[in-house]
């Protein structure tokens, strides 16, 4: 037990966070607010009871998983690294701790919101019982499915936060590995209806469920879902475990090929000095990751055969669309966290700050490094965007197209609201919490989750008022609430960045 | 030996808070202006009151709300109870009502208080104020007449 003093700092310091407090409250009430109405449903024979129990636990599962997942990699990937820039790893090599120590110690105290969020939404699935249709034993073995996703993606976090050196480095490997283990994979396997695919990852064991596993072809088998994934977990702490005492030097880190594009770019006289100071963006590698995920698809419904594309084309469209506008919102929050956090904690915005340029200019350069960074992703994304949009159109006939070709364009308008949003929020977070993960995590929650978890809140609440009866008649209203949450939320933030950038650069660049 | 001391030499922080207090105004009447857009400008309007709150607050402005909350207060709860008499025309004719008399309402305060520190751009504030009042209003009313008409179809 030498790991439990990292783990009892860790927890120290989260306990005097408001969010580590509000997260839980916000998980239980939305996981119950979505469970009481699918209870109404149900009793008011709206739905067979039966049919919205298996509902409500398709949602809550589905939802518990993504969130899980997302915030275990996203709270764990940053987390060595940032004691590595800092220096503070090295001193705690100088006590008795070893590398499993400090592992198991970081581990411990970054997936416990996680877990606690999890406990506090976990008896709203019980209210799919009340309902029927879900047995006990697919609420024990979606517990323990959470539970592996949590473990899982906590630990691969950590493996590679124990591998970079770099907050950019860390927050990409941790996207891509969420993107490729937590989406891709399951969904290749679900078309591939391959066993051997879904026992890889810990949505595996989610998917044996009875209730959840009936539209599926060939369910994965319990105990290697369960397993397999746990041993990998436990495999990823024991690698971080023997990189960290090896990997904390700034030495063990330097990349030579990085070092000379470094020394070379140094030598070009800068247009603007603010992306130049920043990290220089990387457009191509973006644009690389969008390709791949295209390719991917592409590749997976392509195996599962053409009269199989034939049916499901709109599907697998709507899923690229979607996957390729998350990755672009990802790497806008990211991209705009990182370029004012960095600056603030080595000092450079206060000289930046000594120079002509000002505020407004610095500004300015930070908005041209974005802009810079998202061009050709975003050009190729809204190509992809087009060929989809005119393949649907052409499928349909030209004639009764209007309603896809009328999603598309909604979904490309929002994109591009996002895009400016997420930049300026992200810039004001980046700079105010100088911690460029928090910046991104929390410029993605205020602007693409929160609207969303308005509109969910505005719909359980419409159909409560409604007495559990869901219909066509709550299809104009629900959408029209979520269409002003999503303006409203993008519009206030935005404001509210705008606002404090303008007004209290100086005191937010000197505050330590 | 006064002037030698070397506070006396020091620029007084004031303008630099004037200027700040200046570019609030007018991002007041900016934000004031996007949030006068019924529904779509929801969040600018709520902005926009914040900031004049705000500087009115720094120039030690005594300004009272009571009277326009209050008449926004009565109108809606005289709105609900109309609506349940299905009196729809009267609600809009009363809602032009509000509307005019909180122009009046705040334009008589703008004529009464006066600020302890000078703001050159306090009519922008004011003006901002009114604009995400007046929105604020055209979409609470929009959402409470859509909220009616659902609630009415859904019990037909």
């Amino acid at each position: 037990m030498n790991f439990l003093p990292i783990a009892h700092l860790e927890l120290r310091r989260a306990a005097r966070r408001p969010m580590t407090y509000y997260a839980r409250c916000l998980a239980g009430l939305l996981a119950f607010s979505t469970g009481l109405a699918f209870v109404f449903a149900g009793f008011n024979r709206t739905m067979s009871a039966a049919s919205a129990g298996r509902a409500a636990f398709g949602l809550l599962a589905g939802a518990a998983y993504v969130l899980l997942a997302a915030q275990a990699i996203l709270l764990t990937c940053d987390c060595l690294s940032l004691e590595k820039r800092e220096g503070t790893l090295g001193l705690l090599f100088l006590t008795d701790l070893n590398g499993f120590d400090i592992v198991a110690g970081k581990l411990a105290a970054r997936i416990s919101l996680s877990f606690y969020c999890l406990m506090a939404a976990f008896p709203a699935f019980g209210f799919c019982l009340i309902l029927g249709g879900v047995g006990l034993g697919d609420l024990v073995m979606v517990a323990l499915g959470l539970l592996n996703t949590l473990f899982f993606f906590a630990t691969l976090g950590i493996l590679i936060s124990a591998c970079v050196w770099r907050e950019r480095a860390a927050t990409t490997w941790g996207g891509l590995a969420l993107l490729l283990l937590g989406v891709l994979l399951p969904i290749l396997g679900l078309i591939l209806n391959s066993t051997a695919f879904l026992a890889l990852i810990p949505a595996g064991a989610m998917l044996a469920a009875p209730s959840l596993a009936a539209g599926i072809g060939s369910p994965p088998n319990v105990a290697a879902s369960l397993l397999i994934p746990h041993a990998l977990g436990w495999l990823f702490i024991g690698a971080a475990s023997g990189l960290v005492p090896r990997s904390w030097t700034p030495a063990a880190n330097i990349n030579p090929a990085r070092r000379a594009i470094a020394t070379r770019q140094s030598r070009t006289p800068p247009h603007h000095p603010t992306p130049w100071v920043t990290e220089p963006a990387k457009p191509l590698l973006t644009t690389a990751l969008l390709i791949i995920i295209c390719a991917a698809i592409l590749a997976g419904a392509l195996l599962a055969g053409p009269s199989w594309l034939a049916v499901q084309w709109g599907q697998v469209a709507l899923l690229t669309i979607l996957l390729l506008h998350s990755v672009l919102k990802y790497q806008a929050a990211s991209q705009a966290g990182r370029m004012l956090a960095g600056q603030r904690r080595s000092g450079e915005l206060e000289l930046l700050l000594t120079t002509p340029y000002g505020e407004a200019g610095v500004l300015r350069g930070c908005l041209l490094g974005l802009k810079r960074g998202l061009f050709w992703p975003t050009l190729f994304a809204l190509g992809v965007d087009l060929a989809l949009l005119l393949f649907g159109w052409w499928k349909a006939w030209f004639g009764n197209g209007q309603a896809w070709a009328a999603m598309v364009v909604a979904e490309v308008v929002w994109l591009l609201v996002n895009l400016y949003s997420l930049s300026w929020v992200g810039l004001f977070l980046g700079l105010k919490l100088a911690n460029p993960a928090r910046a991104a995590s929390q410029a993605i929650f205020y602007v693409v989750l929160l609207p969303w978890l308005l509109a969910m809140a505005f719909a359980a609440l419409a159909a409560l008022l409604a007495g559990g009866r869901f219909g066509p008649d709550l299809g104009l209203p629900g959408a029209g609430m979520l269409v002003i949450s999503l303006v409203f939320c993008n519009s206030l933030f935005t404001g509210w960045a705008v606002n404090e950038l303008r007004d209290n650069f100086r005191s937010w660049a000197a505050h330590s | 030996m006064k002037h030698l001391l070397p506070s006396s030499g020091l620029p007084a922080p004031v303008s630099a808070d004037r200027v700040r207090l200046i570019r609030r105004s007018m991002r007041c009447f900016v934000f004031g202006l996007m949030g006068a857009v019924p529904l779509l400008g929801l969040g600018m309007a709520c902005l926009a009151l914040l900031l004049g709150r705000q500087v009115a607050q720094e120039t030690g402005e005594p300004v009272r709300t009571a009277g326009v909350n209050g008449c926004a207060a009565a109108f809606f709860a005289l709105a609900a109870a109309l609506l349940c008499f299905d009196q729809t025309s009267l609600v809009l004719a009363l809602a032009i009502l509000l509307s005019a008399l909180q122009g009046y309402l705040l334009f008589r305060e703008y004529r009464r208080t006066e600020p302890a520190q000078w703001n050159p751009a306090r009519h922008l504030v004011w003006w901002g104020a009114g604009l995400a009042l007046a929105g604020l209003n055209l979409s609470s009313i929009i959402i409470l007449l859509g909220l009616w008409s659902w609630i009415r179809n859904f019990g037909s």
